[in-house]
Order: C-alpha cells, then structure tokens, then sequence
C-alpha cells in the first residue's frame, strides 16, 4: 500500500527516533556481542521500521532493513557472540539506510539511487548471512519430520471419514499458515488422520497450487466443519468426499501401501497441473532492478516458473540445485526466487549426507522416511529471468544437470499498477519534515484514551509560551491596580490565578524540556567512529544523561560536543604506545557529564590525555599576533589557557602540531555564548583536559536582577553575577592608569561605567559623578571579575525573555528585553559583550604588571576537576 | 450502519503503524477506543475496555505480542485477536494461532485485507 503523503511527517519523525536506538544498539552490540537481549532488541527495531517503510511503500528501506532483520535473525535463532563482521557491516547499512531515509525526506520522492544504495548493502548482507551459514554455526538438527507423519497414521476407525480439499486464493498472504489454520478447525472438531502437503511441511508454494487435501475423522458434522473452514480468510473453496471403504484400508493397511498413496497424491506436485510459483506479479516485479523491470515489460526478457525434479541417482542433489542456479545467474539469466533458496540449499547441503542408492527394498519405517526425503531433496521451484525462449530453458536445462521431471511455464508480467508508476516515479512534489509533528486528533471519543506521547509543532509551544508570558504579564497588572486594600474575595482571587500561571508557566516549561541525553546517545557511536579513524583506542563515560535542557538549545548542543570530542580524541588522547610510555592505561577516556544547577545546565568533557602545553600554546599565540610578547609574560595560567579560546588562534593544517587542541575552539565560544552559556577550561600538561560548558537549561525564562540607572531598567541574568556590593567611592575606589579597580576579596576587579556602554552620551570620567556611596554588581566573564556600577537595585526576578531587533540593538549590548505587569520593560543586559568592549577602550598593555597576576579565581565556584583527580 | 460500532484496540509499538490501521479503520465504521504501544499495556487496556477486537503487533518491546495474546486469551477465552505479522513470521503466526488468535493479517497493510479480517472477527463473535 502506498500511503498517501499524510502520513510523511510521521513517519520519517518516528523512523529518526527508531535510527536513533538502533545506532545505539548496534554500538552496545559491540562492546558486548554476546547479548541475547540486544540482538532482540535490535531486530525488534529494525522489524519495527521495516513494516513501516513497506507500509508507506519505500521499499528501498523495507528491503534493507529485511535483510539487516535476517542477519539478526540467524544470532536470534543461533544464540552465539556475534561477529565483527556482522556488525561493520550492519553500521554500514544503518549508515546508508540514514542516507536513504534522509534522500527521500529531502526529495520528496524514492530515487533510484535509494535503490541502489539498498541493493548495494542487501548484497552484502546476504553475502554475511551466507558465510555465517556456511561456516557451519547453523547446523541445528531438525527432527525427521517424514518420520512424525508416517507414525501418526495409524489405525483408526472408518464411520465418519471425508476427505477435505481447502483451495486458497491466489493473492493469499502466508497460503501455509492459512492452511494451518484449517486443520486447526478441523482438529477442534475431530481428527486428522492426514493431509497432504504434510501438517508439518506446508510451504506456500504447493498450498497455493494444490491446496489443501486433509483426510479427517469428523466429530462434528461435516457441513459444520466446512462451514467453518470457509470462515478462514482466504479460502475460496472446500470440497467434502466422504471416503471410501475401500480407501480406508490403505490407511489402515502397512505403512509400505501408506506411502505409496502418499505419493499417489503427491505426484501431482510439484510435476503435473501445477500452478506458478505463487510468487504474485507484484513480488516479482519488486525483486528486480529498474533495467529488469522495464526489459520485463517490453518483452525483451521474459519469467519463467520451473518445476524441476532431478534423477534419481544424483548423489548430491543440493549441490545439483546450487550449481544449476549458479549456472543460470553466471550465464543465462537471474534466478529471482527458488524454493528451497539458495541460502536453506547451503544449508542443507551441509547438514545432509550424500544420497544412498534407493533400489534397496523398502522395509523398515525409517528408510521410507529416507525414500520421502530424498524424494524431496531433487525438488526444486524456482523463476527464472531470462532472454530467451521456453526451449532455450530446457535446453539449458537439461545440459545443466540429468532430470527426472521438468515444467517450464512463462509468467505474463504486466507492468505495475498505475499507483506504484505515479508514487515511484512522477511524485516530484517537494516534501518538507517539519521538526516535529502534528496529529490529528484521535476520532474515537471515548474518554479512556491515554496516549503517553503527544508531538507537538514546536511553533505552537512557542506561541504557548508566549501566550503564557502575557498572561503573567496582566496578572501582575490586575494585582498593580487593585490598590492597597482588595476585597478579599479579589485577593483570593488573585492568589490563585497567580498559582494556576506558576503551575502553566512551570508545565509549559517542562514540555519544552527534554534528556541531554538525546544528544549523549550519539557520541558512543561517535567515538567509535573517530577512534577508529584515528586508529586511538578511546572509550566514553557518560554521567546525568538524565539532566534535562531546553529543546532549542539540546539540538545546538549537539555540533558543539562533537567539536569538543573530536578535539580530545584528535589532540588529547594519546597513541596507545604512547600512553605506555607515560604509565596510563592503554584505552583513553573520554568523560562527559551533565547536571543541573539552578537555571544552569553544566556539561564538563573530560580526556586523560597529554593536555595542552601552555608554553606552547603561548608560542602560538605570539606567533599568530593575537598577544604580544610583553603580554604574554604578565598572563596567568589560566588566562592563557583561554587564549585557546581567542580568534585565530589556530588555523586547521597546524592544528596538530599544537600541543592540545585548537580547531575552531572560538567557534565553540561563540556558539555556546549565542545561547547564553559560557565555556571555560582546566589542562593539565600530561594528565588531560577538561572542558566545562555552562548554559542556561532554559532561554525563555530566567532568574535575573533588575537595575535600574540613568537610561533606563536593565535586567543581568542572575546567572553572571558573583556578587553585590556596596562601595565608599572615597575609600574604596583605586586607580590604575586609566582604570578604576576595587579590590575585593584578595581580588582585583575592574569597574566598568555601564552608562557609557548604553548611552553614548555618558561622560568620561563618571567617578566623579558617582554619589559617595555607590553600588557595584560583580559580575565573572572569562575567569575574571568586573564591577558595573548601577544606580539603583529594584530587586530579583523571574523574567521571560522577549527577543528584540539586531536593528535596534547593533552592537549585541542586549540580549533581548522583558515586559514587566505594569507595562515597563527592562532590557536583558548581555554582560560579555559589554566586557568585551571596555577591554577594548582598556587594553590589557595598559594594565601594570602584576595586576592580573593574582589569582583570579574561577568562572565558578569550584575549580573543575580533572579526570582522576 | 444500523449495528454498534464495534470496538477495536489496536496494539502496536510504532506510533506510525497505529496511525494508519486506525485510519482505516475509524472510516470504515470501526470505534478504536483505544492503543497500546507494548504487551503490558495491550493486556491492562483489554481488560479495562473489553473491546470488541484487538488487533495485536507481534514485535514489540517489553512484552509482546504472543504473551500478550496469552494474557488476554486467559482473561477471555472468546477474545478476538488479529495478529499484525510482517512477512516472514509465519512461524510465530502459527504459534499465535495455536494460542487463540482468531486471524492474522499482514504488513504492509492492504486496507480490504484488513476488513476482511475485522468483518470476519465480528461476525465470529456475533455467532459465539
């Protein structure tokens, strides 16, 4: 079926999440091959999306992932450590089935080259399936089935016997299980003494063409049972013959007589009347290429159903068989399905010992049991493509391998129904996926339906939270203007609608929060990769999975982690011979760790590799002009440790001769400041690196103080901010050059004039302006501390951010604004960028040697931790 | 229609899969009163709904749906349930059927195969 583009959105959203564990699977797989449950759970996925994809008719993903499925079907039903192999080459394809998934979401449409990329990665899946086979793991003894069906025809009474004979439809899907479905009714209502094909070897094809012949002893009457066969989905028709005294008696006479009326009936397949191969047109067509198909439509080649019965005194029929379709492949054309396949021939071929002569007399149980099999062994159905005329087949045929029996009957192809041509071919429509998905709501009305996921267009939650900003917003505006004494059923009133937008507020915020770990969950297979890339022998720890951010942000997060472990594996871990010279164990370590702290999410990624080298780095940086040599003396540790943080520092094709790292490390910067965090780090020459990240869980509300000065009321994320002071301008205030510092705590710390950031206007020397008592808001930037003098504090606040303008806002002093009940609005300061430019007007040349030399302190409150310390 | 709408829980891990059975299904004069995503809850809303039939995915996780089918023929002998099978899976729709599934269909789903199945469980359960 193909489903119309209603469901694209869905499907490609819920196919992402399936990706997502499967990648996660196959890389647990690997670090643990011998569990049983991952490979159930693997093919539980894979099966999962297979379905799907047929459903919605992409059948370049539900053929790749049925042959993934097989492959973790033979480690199901062989439980054993699953090889390396395997899994590469299931990478391989859940990499291409990415790319398939990712074509066709982009193009709207399969393209023949999803097709290819399939049938590239089929081929080599069945090419493992088959090794796997052969190497023997296989050999699972099967009962000797022909055995069971010969003992069970003992003898029985004769009133009530009939012969049953259940035809199938056609187009019937699992024609055997069908089948089976109806001895069960005749079972429930009696007995079954027989039936032909045999209970326990019902294969479609033969069903489909010959139906169902049962011998039963009815318990029931007999129009009831027929009754209640054609009750069965499928079945066209059930004849009733009530059988014969003379009949009985071959059941009830020696097993010898038994078997030949077995035969009897069983000569009739697969040599005489038969039907084709049950294989529809449309199975056909799926299994060939575009070229095939086409030339299958033009008449240029044609498909033929052969039924085919080798002589007797073939020893090693299997191989026979193999050989044959080998031979046809190589030479004359393409086998497109045979039964048994080619894979179960393998198989059988190992399990099976070659055929002793039959001539022998027929006297015991067990060698009419072998006379059966052997019978069955030289059967073979299979349809063949090819170029060439029904007696081109047998000839082919009949040089190819001596014969018994042989039919060959040409299929009639037509082309595919108009649906397919339209859905593969001429659907150029674009198609977008959006990022999430709506659902139309459940038709069913009954109110018990509990689904656990709701997907929401992640707009219309932003247009919640807004609508929720605004309901704050007049909340606070009802309680401005009730005056100093309510009534107090207004006052209750407006107590609990203030607790209702609390609950809105903290639920809205909730939905919009998911698991760090969505992006966690890529890095195993990540460092995989790369490690191998690199040829490092690196494995990952991961800590508070859990901890939950905003899901604008978690999605940025992403490309910043993989900047950041992909510079600890590329520059920080060290070889493994390496790491042996230095004492370490030989597998690196790559930590990354998550947890939350007030508004603040915290991610620290941590290698216990050769760290950076901050002479080095110090070279580098001279050499690239970024710090003069002057400069560069008066730093601290710390400080040029974050050098690596500084524009230019490095450039790719030097990268890997710098100590530590350096690829695009200011990109990283700039990324994680866009989102409101900060980003800091700790190395330690030979014992390794480590990265923290600080980022508000949350960009839609936070903490924050408000100020107000000269211009206007000013909101600074509380997140930024050490402290508040009170100074005595007087006593206090000290100058260095041209800058004014206080020293608090042991510390130096600039004074900033926030005035004359924000208002162009404001004088120079505004110190003498300040009233004798001032305040100063410290706040860390960069490992160090500054003071912003305000004028007034107006208090703590929870403040939803309302971005604004670049054009009103060109310099990016402001990260957005706020609009408070009583219709003020305070502009949300972006303290970084105000840092920044009062670095600029006050170079660090200009600060005296020694003054930045004390210990600055951390971005936070502790220090971060290296690994191991 | 003049009879009841009869009731269907359809039971399947893949949110995808359910979207579109239940499509063809709610145009077609059937009430799906409710979904469940794993074995587990297959069994609790069964028991809590008693719906008319269910229609049971066969892989899925936690528990799935041959124990599930278990479960809910325990609870109710005369429980109609379809198996939703994949091609390939011949061998555990032969176990389903053994254990009380009345019917089975088959992915990918054809919209008349799956009626067929439902029309032919509700006429079963008018008789019994």
């Amino acid at each position: 079926m193909q489903s119309g583009e209603e469901y694209w959105d869905l499907f490609f959203d819920e196919v992402e999440t399936h990706l997502e564990s499967l990648n996660h699977q196959i890389t647990n797989l690997e670090s643990s091959p011998n569990d049983v449950d991952i490979v159930h759970e693997i093919f539980r996925i894979v099966h999962t999306i297979k379905g799907m994809a047929a459903t919605i008719g992409f059948q370049s993903i539900a053929k790749l992932c049925h042959k993934m499925e097989e492959l973790f079907d033979f480690y199901r039903k062989n439980p054993r450590s699953v090889e390396n192999s395997t899994i590469e080459i299931e990478i391989k394809a859940l990499d291409s089935l990415y790319k398939v998934v990712e074509s066709i979401s982009e193009n709207g449409e399969e393209l023949s080259s999803c097709n290819k990329i399939s049938e590239t990665l089929c081929n080599e899946l069945i090419e493992e399936l088959n090794k796997l086979q052969v190497s023997g793991v296989n050999l699972s003894v099967t009962e000797d089935k022909n055995l069971n069906s010969i003992i069970k025809q003992k003898p029985i009474p004769k009133a009530n016997q009939f012969k049953v004979k259940v035809k199938f439809d056609e187009d019937c899907q699992m024609p055997s299980v069908r089948a089976f479905m109806a001895t069960e009714v005749i079972e429930k209502n009696g007995n079954l003494i027989s039936s032909v094909p045999d209970k326990d070897q019902f294969n479609d094809v033969e069903i489909i063409s010959e139906g169902l012949t049962a011998s039963i002893l009815a318990s029931q009457p007999i129009e009831n049972i027929k009754e209640n066969i054609l009750k069965i989905s499928d079945v066209i028709k059930v004849e009733i013959e009530a059988i014969a005294e003379e009949k009985d008696k071959q059941y009830t006479s020696n097993v010898t007589r038994s078997l030949e009326e077995n035969n009897s009936l069983k000569k009739s397949s697969p040599l005489e009347g038969i039907n084709p191969l049950s294989l529809d047109h449309k199975m056909i067509i799926e299994r060939l290429n575009e070229k095939e198909q086409e030339e299958l439509f033009n008449g240029t080649l044609k498909a033929y159903h052969i039924d085919l019965l080798l002589a007797e005194d073939i020893n090693n029929p299997e191989e026979q068989l193999i050989n044959l379709v080998n031979n046809f492949n190589d030479y004359i054309g393409h086998v497109i399905h045979s039964i048994p396949s080619l894979e179960d021939l393998e198989v059988l071929k190992l399990k099976r010992p070659p055929t002793q002569t039959i001539s022998s007399i027929i006297n015991s149980e067990s060698e009419l049991a072998d006379h059966n099999e052997e019978k069955q062994r030289r059967k073979m159905q299979f349809i063949l493509l090819i170029n060439g005329t029904h007696k081109n087949v047998l000839d082919f045929l009949s040089d190819a391998c001596e014969i018994n029996k042989v039919e060959v009957k040409e299929i009639k192809v037509s082309s595919p129904d108009k649906k397919t041509v339209e859905n593969n071919t001429e659907n150029l429509q674009k198609h977008e996926v959006n990022e999430a998905v709506h659902i139309a709501q459940p038709k069913a009305k009954h109110s018990d339906i509990k689904t656990t996921f709701v997907r929401v267009n992640l707009g219309t939650l932003e247009s919640l939270m807004n609508a929720v900003g605004e309901l704050v917003i007049n909340h606070n505006k009802i309680k401005l203007s009730m005056g100093d004494s309510p009534s107090s059923e207004i006052l209750s009133t407006t107590q609990y609608l203030n607790q209702v937008t609390t609950k809105i507020q903290q639920l809205v915020m909730s939905i919009r929060m998911v698991p760090v770990n969505q992006v966690f969950s890529r890095f195993p297979r990540f460092i995989r990769d790369i490690s191998r890339e690199l040829k490092k022998d690196v494995h990952l720890v991961q800590e508070g999975e859990n901890t939950e951010v905003d899901r604008i942000i978690v999605d940025e997060l992403n490309e910043i982690f993989i900047h950041l472990v992909r510079n600890a594996i590329d520059h920080g871990i060290e070889t493994a011979d390496e790491r042996e010279k230095y004492d370490k164990p030989k597998s690196g370590l790559i930590k990354m760790q998550a947890y939350s702290h007030g508004n603040n999410v915290f991610v620290t990624i941590s290698d216990d590799g050769k760290g950076i080298n901050p002479d080095e780095l110090k070279r580098k940086a001279i050499q690239k002009k970024i710090i003069t040599i002057e400069q560069a003396e008066a730093l601290s540790k710390d400080e040029i440790l974050n050098l690596i943080f500084a524009t230019g520092l490095s450039t790719a094709e030097h990268v890997s001769d710098l100590s530590g790292r350096g690829v695009g490390m200011d990109i990283v910067k700039s990324k994680v400041s866009s989102l409101g965090g900060r980003i800091s780090i700790n190395s330690i020459l030979g014992e390794g690196t480590s990265i923290r990240l600080s980022i508000p869980s949350t960009i839609s509300i936070i903490q924050a103080l408000l100020i107000n000065n000269k211009s206007g009321l000013y909101a600074i994320p509380l997140s930024e901010i050490k402290e508040i002071v009170s100074i005595n301008i007087r006593q206090d205030l000290h100058q260095i050059g041209s800058c004014s510092i206080i020293v608090l705590h042991d510390q130096v710390i600039p004074l900033v004039n926030l005035e004359k950031y924000l208002q162009a206007s404001s004088p120079e020397n505004f110190i003498e302006d300040l009233p004798p008592e001032s305040l100063v808001v410290v706040v860390a930037c960069e490992g160090n501390q500054y003071g912003l003098i305000v004028d007034s504090l107006v208090g703590q606040q929870e403040i939803v951010i309302k971005t604004i303008s670049n054009r009103a806002n060109p310099e990016g002093l402001i990260n957005g604004a706020t609009v408070f009940g009583d219709g003020r609005v305070a502009m949300i300061l972006n303290v970084e960028k105000i840092i920044k430019l009062y670095l600029n007007d006050n170079p660090i040349e200009e600060i005296p040697e020694g003054f930045l030399l004390e210990d600055q302190g951390n971005d936070f409150d502790e220090r971060i931790p290296l690994l191991g310390k | 229609m003049s009879r009841k709408q009869p009731t269907v829980l359809i039971v399947d891990d893949a949110l995808f899969m359910r979207t579109v059975l239940k499509d063809i299904l709610a145009k077609n004069g059937y009430d799906v009163v409710a979904e469940a995503t794993n074995g587990y809850e297959a069994i609790e809303k069964f028991e809590e709904l008693k719906p008319d039939i269910t229609t049971m995915d066969i892989t899925m996780p936690e528990l799935d749906g041959i124990e599930a089918l278990k479960k809910i023929i325990e609870i109710d002998s005369k429980a109609r349930v379809i198996m939703c099978s994949a091609m390939g899976q011949q061998g555990i729709v032969v176990e389903a059927i053994k254990h009380g599934a009345c019917d089975f269909i088959i992915k990918p789903f054809q919209p008349s195969r799956v009626l067929e199945a439902l029309e032919k469980a509700v006429q079963v359960g008018a008789e019994g």
